[in-house]
């Protein structure tokens, strides 16, 4: 089955983060109660709850874990969520040192592992987890969808299967149909989307992909009716709102696709998919020339895709390699895909920690896509590495700007110029401060 | 042999009534509504393999061959069989294979190999695909094979002792078509781009590989495998523009036909814009597809991803292997179809008005099962004689253990039209040699054996070739061969419209479409229950148009431009009849 439009590579990521994302949500919970800490902690990083009456291994080692081991744990998934992922994978390895029993451990450094992309290593440290407690909830899962995301579907089908702990839970249900959907597998494939609703009936993504089993079948109304609900669910989401576009497009409704691909090409500029079939409506409208200047943006995009693709191909067996996640990033943000060139820059700098310029231009990313938050803390650990960078005290002025710290601001650059006096930028920058900010 | 459901419906009441209550006479079965057998072996084509010149070391030509078809090459009006036999790769490979093999039909469903009586038995070249046409206009078909390396173009001539006998002689070089040393042809097209009356030719190129610059490529876990096609280069592909006496000129670059994405492995001929001058189609494999539409002027202009043929839904290069073109429903528009690789769908792009293609291969009801097969020919035919077009589908992948799930050998697809242009992939149904896995690559329709109905020939790669002899019930049938007078002798780019009570069917007499593959030039009109074809429309590819009426099933029509139906031949023909036709 191919891609639900958009929900390609890169949406394939994001849909498995959202998966990821609904365990960190539980687990953000779980902070905030620190009487439960550990209990929560567990199940967030299994992704799963109890399994019955009896204590599991992994159970009983929590139990007994040294508490420095737990706060090892915590540290280091707070580290993963921050992206910050050797400093995770020292913590996990702190945290072993001190509970080399708990499978808890050896699955955060999976997931880390996955993140990275480095599927060969996370396998590893899940089939570590698999020898201290062979039912430990979650494992095939991930790894099935990291087989998944290497084009794998059969390989991945026959992991699924053997999940137990998280097996009836829709995000579980909605890869399992998309691998068997993947395999022409279309009965299995249904039945698996109607138990992920039958789980989780707000879960928009199961719907999508509901809506795209029954595209493949050529029942345009069905997966009409299906994508609609996963929309309406998530309706601010411009994937979804691209792949209505498709289907309308598909169906012959051609200036209901207009409008949803217009929506989804505009919100997303760097979409060249969205673009691509925004001229083709155009084009069946009979507007040509308002359909040839779509396509012709559609094919600058599809240069940059070419260049995507092209070292996606070379990082597909050579992940570990962190100049071509640089240039793999480096295209990403040629196509305006900031989000995905964050993670690209993150993976390199996960690769080479000792590269400090990679934290800079993360960093820059994160403050390019409007994430000020993420941005200052990338800077504010540059600078605890290392204070005296003019470029960076530059950078982190500027986050204070555009939030309307002006004195941070004046400070930082002022700072800037302590190590670098002829710093042009952080002078200029000075000079265009607010008066009452520049004269404390 | 079928025949028409008229009839059998007759013969049945027929049955019914004369018997009473006494025990029925015995009478033969009907033959199921769909059958083909494997006759290849019977026929007398068991020998052959295909030689595909792996030595171990994953070269990437070694999964893409080879094609193979029908021609008439004595033109006694029965199909013989040409297949390419591959060859060697490296010194150390095979090096007694021979470039082109010719089954001559011996019209009793029985083929004699005369390879070496036509002088083709010496001929050594890594050959890929085939195309025949009579590009002299001397009233016999020669043969061009695609290769990597030059190309070879055969001229089909009479032997020098005047016994009637034929031989082909390499005038590739002599003709200016044999391209460049380094080079890998893959499909070909003959067609008379300026209408002139002289075939012209267009060679789709594949990738620029060579053993000086093969790349070693390995699978995630290390193991040697063949590399993906973005590994290398594209090939260019050549136009080629007929002289008119014997000789070409390349005119890519002029014709516009240079610059545009390559790896191109299949091209197909249609007339889009219905302005007499013929359009094509070349697909290519991992880039956009392309539509020349034809100026009229010595030029084309491509407009695949204006037109909405270039790219699958999401606005992605597919891998498209091969293609062909047909009406396949009841608006009178032509469809695209583009074989392409497992996890995509086959590409099924339908003319909108305002020359706007839609791509309908989930409506159609192919693209789902297309999803986990790699198609490489596709061939549109009318398989059981009900007046629509259905699609035979050639699969078998090129990687030994996918990581797509997908198997190596593949059972071919078999979707019959329910006349609306949706399709029922009958294939495992219908079981016997459509469940028999192939590594299958060309396929190629005619008539062979004369008894109105359509077989068909597929060829494996590094492997043998099978002859599906169509064993269907089917309907009434009219076959209507055609020859060019003020046109080129094949009359290439004909558009014939069948009328009946029920039904209106479009064909266009070309070469190309599939994969690598050759099909007879002979039109298949199937009738289902219709007596006849009411009216019979002939264009000719200079614009003329004739008309025919009354045309009674069962029969194949010979048509000569400008002088009308010359013979008329009942179906099934015996040998005595065909005789007496010629």
């Amino acid at each position: 089955m191919p891609a639900v439009g958009g929900l390609d590579a890169p949406l394939l990521y994001w849909d498995l983060r959202s998966m990821n994302d609904r365990h960190d949500n539980a687990k953000d919970a779980g902070r905030r109660f620190m009487p439960g800490l550990l209990l929560v902690l567990a199940l967030v990083v299994a992704g799963c709850g109890s399994r019955g009456d009896s204590l599991s291994s992994t159970e009983q080692a929590r139990r007994e874990a040294d508490p420095q081991a737990v706060a090892f744990l915590l540290n280091a998934q707070q580290a993963y969520e921050a992206g910050f992922y050797p400093d995770a994978l020292m913590l996990a390895d702190s945290a072993a040192h001190h509970a080399p029993a708990l499978a808890d451990v050896p699955f955060l450094r999976g997931r880390i592992l996955t993140a990275m992309r480095q599927y060969e290593p996370a396998r590893a440290a899940y089939e570590a987890v698999l020898k201290l407690d062979p039912d430990y909830p979650g494992v095939y899962l991930n790894l099935g969808n990291s087989a998944y995301l290497r084009g794998e579907p059969r390989e991945a089908l026959a992991l699924y299967r053997k999940e137990r702990g998280a097996a009836e839970t829709a995000a579980y249900l909605t890869q399992l149909g998309r691998a068997y959907a993947d395999l022409g597998e279309a009965d299995s494939a249904r039945s698996a989307f109607e138990r992920a609703l039958a789980a989780d009936s707000t879960n928009p993504t199961a719907y999508l992909w509901f809506g795209q089993l029954y595209e493949d079948a050529g029942d345009f109304d069905e997966a009409l009716r299906y994508s609609r609900k996963g929309l309406a669910l998530s309706p601010n989401n411009l994937n979804y709102t691209y792949v209505v576009g498709v289907q309308l497009l598909r169906n012959g409704d051609l200036a209901g696709a207009e409008a949803m691909l217009r929506k989804a090409a505009e919100g997303m500029p760097g979409h060249y998919a969205a673009h691509y079939n925004l001229g083709q409506a155009l084009n069946g409208l009979g507007r040509a020339d308002e359909g040839a200047r779509i396509l012709a943006r559609a094919d600058t995009l599809l240069g940059h895709q070419k260049e995507i693709t092209r070292w996606e191909n070379l990082l597909a067996t050579n992940s570990h390699e962190p100049m071509l996640w640089v240039n793999y990033g480096t295209a990403l943000r040629a196509a305006g895909r900031l989000g995905e060139a964050v993670e690209a820059l993150t993976i390199a700098h996960a690769l080479k920690p000792e590269w400090m310029e990679l934290q800079n231009n993360i960093a820059n990313l994160l403050l390019e896509r409007g994430d000020t938050t993420a941005a200052l803390q990338r800077y504010e650990v540059l600078l605890r590495t290392d204070p005296t960078q003019p470029d960076v005290w530059l950078n982190l002025g500027t986050v204070y700007a555009l939030a309307g710290n002006y004195d941070a601001a004046r400070s930082a650059w002022e700072t800037a110029l302590q190590y670098d006096p002829e710093h042009a930028e952080a002078k200029r920058y000075l000079s265009q401060l607010p008066r009452s900010a520049r004269t404390p | 042999m079928h025949l028409s459901s008229f009839s059998s419906v007759a013969l049945v009441a027929v049955v019914m009534i004369g018997c009473g209550g006494a025990s029925p006479p015995a009478t033969p079965p009907l033959p199921p509504l769909l059958a083909f057998s494997d006759v290849a072996q019977r026929a007398g084509l068991g020998d052959f393999r295909h030689e595909n010149g792996g030595e171990g070391r994953f070269w990437f030509p070694e999964q893409m061959g080879a094609g193979g078809g029908f021609v008439d090459y004595d033109g006694d009006g029965w199909e013989d069989v040409v297949l390419v036999g591959g060859g060697r790769l490296s010194p150390t490979g095979p090096g007694a294979v021979a470039a082109l093999r010719l089954f001559r039909n011996d019209r009793d469903g029985l083929f004699t190999e005369v390879t070496n009586e036509v002088g083709l038995a010496a001929v050594r070249a890594y050959g890929t695909g085939l195309a025949a046409a009579d590009y002299d206009n001397d009233g016999d078909q020669d043969l061009y094979l695609t290769a990597l390396g030059e190309n070879l173009l055969f001229r089909n001539d009479p032997d020098s002792l005047g016994s009637g006998a034929r031989i082909f002689v390499e005038v590739g070089q002599q003709a200016g078509v044999a391209g460049p040393a380094a080079a890998w042809g893959s499909s070909a097209l003959f067609f008379d781009a300026d209408r002139d009356g002289w075939l012209d030719l267009y060679v789709a190129g594949y990738a620029a590989w060579s053993l000086a610059t093969d790349i070693d490529c390995f699978r995630t876990g290390g193991e040697a495998d063949y590399c993906p096609p973005a590994t290398y280069g594209s090939d260019a592909s050549y136009f080629y523009r007929n002289n008119g006496d014997g000789t070409f000129t390349e005119q890519t670059a002029r014709a516009g036909l240079a610059g545009s994405p390559g790896k191109s492995l299949a091209v197909a001929e249609w007339d889009f814009n219905e302005d007499g001058w013929p359009d094509f189609v070349v697909v290519n494999d991992g880039e956009p597809d392309l539509l020349y539409l034809n100026d009229g002027d010595g030029t084309f202009t491509e407009q695949g991803v204006k037109s909405g043929i270039a790219l699958g839904e999401h606005g992605e290069a597919r891998a498209g292997m091969g293609v062909d073109i047909g009406v396949v429903d009841t608006t009178g528009r032509p469809s695209i179809f583009v074989g392409n690789f497992s996890s995509e769908m086959i590409g099924v792009y339908r003319q909108e008005r305002g020359g706007w293609f839609v791509d309908r291969a989930a409506a159609s009801r192919i693209g789902q099962p297309s999803l986990s097969t790699l198609a490489f020919g596709v061939l549109l035919f009318d398989a059981d004689l009900d007046t629509d077009l259905d699609l035979y589908v050639a699969n078998g992948h090129v990687y030994l253990d996918p990581l797509d799930g997908a198997a190596y050998r593949q059972p071919p697809h078999l979707f019959i039209n329910a006349g609306d242009g949706t399709f029922t992939d009958t294939a495992d149904s219908i079981g016997g040699v459509f469940q028999q896995p192939m590594v299958a690559r060309a396929v190629a329709a005619a008539d062979y054996d004369r008894d109105g109905d359509v077989d068909l020939l597929v060829t494996e790669n590094d492997g043998p070739v099978h002859l599906l002899r169509n064993d269907s019930r089917g309907g009434g049938v009219l076959r209507v061969r055609l020859e060019g007078r003020a046109g080129n002798r094949d009359a290439l780019g004909a558009h014939v419209t069948a009328l009946t009570a029920t039904a209106r069917q479009t064909r266009h007499l070309r070469t190309g479409s599939g994969y690598l593959s050759q099909s007879e030039k002979v039109l298949t009109f199937g009738l289902d229950a219709a007596p006849q074809v009411d009216t019979l429309l002939v264009r000719w590819p200079n614009g003329d148009m004739e008309r025919y009426t009354g045309l009674p099933a069962g029969h194949e029509v010979h048509l000569v431009e400008g002088e009308g139906l010359v013979t008329r031949t009942a179906l099934p023909v015996n040998r005595a009849v065909a005789h007496v036709a010629r």
